[in-house]
């Protein structure tokens, strides 16, 4: 029953006349690409008036700017490390892209990706196994650790209509405190002068390709890939969109919606706690304490460059990757702050998220259907 | 640990002082979420407005060599944040939520970037100058307690101790009265 509803769904969207190139993928680039010019316009803007004079003002920006791309993208280290932190930022974006297709924010992908590590990282140092069934095993170790993280607010969103995105928020405390707590007291290397786990097994390890650039990237990348299938090309993709879309029409039409909540926020757990995985696994190969770096949180705004979509949230992150990567040359080339890359956040967040602000710069005239409708908030309570 | 020595922990004198102040920018939080929930509003920025707002606070009060301006700037700093809060998301639409991590950002990067130009330098000289009688100051290192928003070694938790009979602290009781009587009367 459920499937031949969504069935006959999936084919009447089919029937809509083609678009054409221009149309499916040129138009939606115009705001996401306005939104970043903007937002680097607007930072060189708040530069040039905080420096000492305008001329020094100007030299900074150009520095700063010509800083960013030239050491984050253009040196082939600069690439690589791009390419590193683009990796856990793919898997965590997808993990609040997927439960967004459902309607429900996840900002809970920090607490998510501190548990795949977590888990991840203890059967990789104390269970022994051979080798290439070992990584496989700590991956999976570590996506069901986050699976049952984000199992907890799925359930109570669905059960108890609790408010999914306190739940989340709350739930990061809670990680990130409890696998800090256990390394500190329990895991911890004998060594005195590190605060961390011991080393993980040999063959626990992923390969590195060249430099510190391992082959999580392309399981990120085949992740995303995946993701973008099951969303758009699956009954199961189509009842988690419909759930999104319209709760009740989603009752009517016989898919369960409050199980999609509950399925929505473990594949998203999963996601993320595998970003965890990967990264120790083939970046740090300890735990060490405060391993937490703001992944799960960029992840949000990262999802929403890439409208939720699963493949533009590949080049999507790459740009956050960039500019995590960019913040450094931005002191050092210019003697700005790192944290002017935690502005550039924001406005692009703030320009994507109000196309109406990007529409209304550049004189963009919305069709009908576009323009943004009043977005009713849940509450809380 | 035995229960005894946890409750002496507990309840000795020194404790329940920290705890008051610790709680007071904790309780006023509380109520900006309060305010916003009564109405409608969904404000998970609220972290935001009191970073900024505490910032604010400590240039202000650095700059002019009194509190009494600090808790105008700080007024006015939170109440700019809600007004970009309320912009986003009635003009522009924007979802509530999107627009609070829009204002959380925003505090982290601009906060950051301006706190090594107060602590530790010549500012926070006059910060930290104040005599024993006028310890209002020590308040706004209460809400600056981000252990990253200071250079190490300018705050110590101490420092909040035995300052629990701060001017806000009554404002935040009489607000907790006021709520209890529109609670009870609506």
């Amino acid at each position: 029953m459920e499937k031949n509803m969504a069935q006959e769904a999936t084919d009447t969207t089919n029937q809509e006349p083609k678009k054409s190139f221009r149309q499916r993928f040129l138009k939606p680039l115009v705001i996401p690409v306005l939104s970043i010019v903007t937002s680097l316009i607007v930072v060189a803007i708040i530069i040039i008036f905080t420096a000492e004079s305008l001329a020094v003002g100007f030299e900074k920006v150009g520095k700063g700017y010509w800083g960013i791309i030239d050491g984050a993208l253009l040196r082939s280290s600069g690439l690589i490390n791009t390419l590193v932190a683009t990796t856990p930022l793919i898997l965590t974006s997808l993990a609040v892209a997927i439960p967004f297709h459902a309607g429900l924010f996840n900002i809970g992908a920090e607490g998510q990706f501190m548990m795949g590590a977590l888990c991840g990282a203890l059967v990789g140092i104390y269970v022994d196994l051979p080798p290439v069934i070992h990584p496989i095993v700590v991956i999976m170790a570590g996506v069901a650790g986050g699976m049952l993280w984000g199992f907890i607010p799925g359930l109570l969103k669905a059960w108890l209509h609790s408010h999914e995105v306190i739940n989340t928020i709350m739930l990061n405390f809670i990680a990130i405190s409890l696998a800090n707590m256990l390394v500190r007291n329990y895991f911890k290397d004998p060594n005195p002068s590190t605060v961390q786990t011991l080393p993980l097994q040999a063959t626990a390890e992923l390969a590195r390709i060249t430099g510190r650039l391992h082959w999580g990237f392309f399981i990120a990348v085949a992740m995303a890939a995946v993701a973008w299938f099951f969303l758009y090309k699956t009954t199961w993709g189509f009842s988690l969109r419909t759930t999104g879309q319209n709760p009740d029409a989603a009752d009517y039409a016989g898919i369960r919606f409050k199980r999609w909540y509950i399925y929505s926020f473990v594949i998203a757990g999963g996601l993320a706690a595998m970003a965890g995985t990967i990264e120790v696994q083939g970046l740090t190969r300890v735990l060490p304490v405060g391993f937490d770096s703001g992944y799960g949180f960029d992840a949000i705004a990262v999802s929403l460059l890439a409208a939720n979509n699963p493949l533009a949230i590949i080049p999507a992150s790459l740009i956050f990757g960039a500019l995590r990567i960019g913040g450094d040359f931005l002191q050092i080339r210019a003697g700005l702050s790192v944290h002017i890359v935690s502005i550039f956040r924001a406005l692009i967040l703030l320009f994507v998220a109000a196309p109406e602000i990007v529409r209304a710069i550049y004189r963009i005239k919305a069709k009908v259907g576009e323009e943004a409708e009043v977005v009713p908030p849940t509450r809380w309570g | 640990m035995d229960i005894q020595s946890l409750l002496g922990i507990l309840f000795a004198a020194g404790t329940l002082q920290l705890a008051v102040a610790t709680a007071t920018p904790i309780a006023l939080g509380a109520y900006a979420g309060l305010f916003s929930e009564r109405s409608g509003v969904v404000n998970i920025g609220i972290e935001g407005m009191m970073l900024t707002a505490a910032m604010a606070a400590a240039f202000a009060s650095a700059y002019t060599g009194t509190v009494f301006w600090g808790i105008i700037a700080a007024l006015l700093a939170g109440g700019l944040m809600a007004a970009l809060h309320a912009v986003l998301s009635i003009r522009f639409k924007m979802n509530q939520i999107i627009s609070g991590t829009v204002i959380n950002f925003l505090a982290w990067g601009i906060d950051r970037p301006l706190v090594p130009g107060l602590p530790g330098s010549a500012q926070l000289a006059r910060l930290g100058g104040y005599s024993a009688e006028d310890r209002y100051p020590t308040a706004f290192q209460a809400t600056l307690r981000r252990p990253d928003s200071l250079p190490t070694g300018t705050y110590r938790p101490g420092d909040v101790g035995p300052d629990s009979d701060h001017p806000l602290r009554y404002l935040l009781y009489t607000l907790g009265i006021a709520n209890e009587v529109d609670w009870r009367t609506s």
